[in-house]
């Protein structure tokens, strides 16, 4: 898959992993990597300053705690964050569906 | 002796950082955390040592273009972190100085110069108008980033206006006092005026330093 098709995603598919779980950022990459099936191609190193921006965005709250008995900076789904996922998600069904029917992909 | 893949990704990303120092090592600490998880998933895979170092770098991929990534959100932290401060310091220092001529004797003669009145009441405004200008830039800092505001440029942003505030107000402030025409003895020797002037000099300074800090941040973080 296209890393620069993805990259337009990324925001969106990081807040979908926090939503359930607060994770680290080597649990965030797993999460990516199990939830797509392991297609998802991008370098895992995007993803720590994808996750600062969304911090600063007020979307995640970063933390560090303990986890495993070591040190790790975890990141939790805020308020505003969750109300941004439902609203991406529905523009994604919205999008992807006026795209899948033109290219004929979709019934 | 050739240090092991992770390692050099480490020491590139410290190379390649510049900007708050606490901000930057939990950066590259958080890095080095995944990248330690990352070589651990593969080594409980069944690899080697030296294969699992070298997938987890890869699947990483080129530090210097998550230092780029991360240098923009360094250059924001410290913009965000000066225009909190500018937004106080300079109300604060208006403040400061209208205690020091309201008790002043001498004060009634000068606020009867229109000249001198028209330009403390600019200096006053110019405060207000740089701290209005702070708060402004530090929520496009934190609630542009959800609408893709770049960091760069406000930062960048923030420094031009310290080091234009800092001009414009100290410029006032010395044209203040050349051009009023009160008998000045005795209106800095009191332990408050001191103090006040001790504090402007100081703010002075800081605003000076991170007006610079910005503007260089903000160009590293374009550039990289």
């Amino acid at each position: 898959m296209n890393p620069d098709a993805i990259r337009g995603h990324l925001d969106g598919m990081l807040l979908a992993v926090l939503e359930d779980e607060p994770l680290h950022g080597y649990g965030i990459i797993e999460a990516l990597h199990r939830r797509s099936g392991g297609t998802l191609d991008m370098p895992t190193g995007t993803v720590y300053p994808a996750l600062r921006r969304l911090e600063r965005a007020h979307w995640i709250d970063g933390s560090w705690s303990t986890v495993g008995g070591r040190k790790r900076r975890t990141y939790t789904l805020s308020r505003a964050g969750r109300q941004e996922l439902v609203r991406r998600r529905s523009e994604w069904i919205r999008f992807s569906g006026i795209v899948g029917s033109v290219l004929g992909g979709t019934t | 002796m050739t240090a092991d893949p992770v390692t050099a990704t480490i020491r590139t990303l410290q190379r390649s950082l510049r900007g708050p120092r606490r901000a930057r090592a939990e950066m590259v600490r958080e890095v080095h955390d995944g990248l330690a998880d990352a070589v651990e998933g593969y080594r409980d895979a069944g690899l080697p040592l030296a294969e699992a170092q070298f997938r987890a770098v890869a699947d990483f991929g080129d530090p210097r273009h998550v230092a780029a990534e991360l240098q923009a959100e360094l250059a924001a932290r410290y913009g965000r972190f000066a225009a909190a401060r500018m937004a106080i310091a300079f109300p604060m220092l208006m403040l400061l100085w209208d205690q020091i001529w309201a008790g002043d004797p001498a004060t009634a003669h000068a606020q009867a110069t229109t000249a001198t009145t028209l330009l403390a009441d600019l200096i006053d405004v110019l405060s207000l108008t740089a701290a209005a200008g702070s708060l402004l830039a530090r929520a496009r800092l934190s609630l542009g980033a959800r609408r893709g505001v770049d960091p760069d440029r406000v930062t960048r942003g923030i420094g031009f206006l310290a080091l234009c505030t800092l001009v414009s107000i100290g410029g006032g402030s010395i044209l203040l006092n050349l051009v009023n025409d009160w008998p000045d003895e005795g209106l800095y020797d009191t332990p408050l005026a001191i103090g006040v002037f001790l504090t402007t000099v100081s703010v002075a300074i800081w605003v000076g330093v991170s007006g610079h800090r910005c503007l260089l941040l903000g160009r590293l973080a374009r550039i990289a």
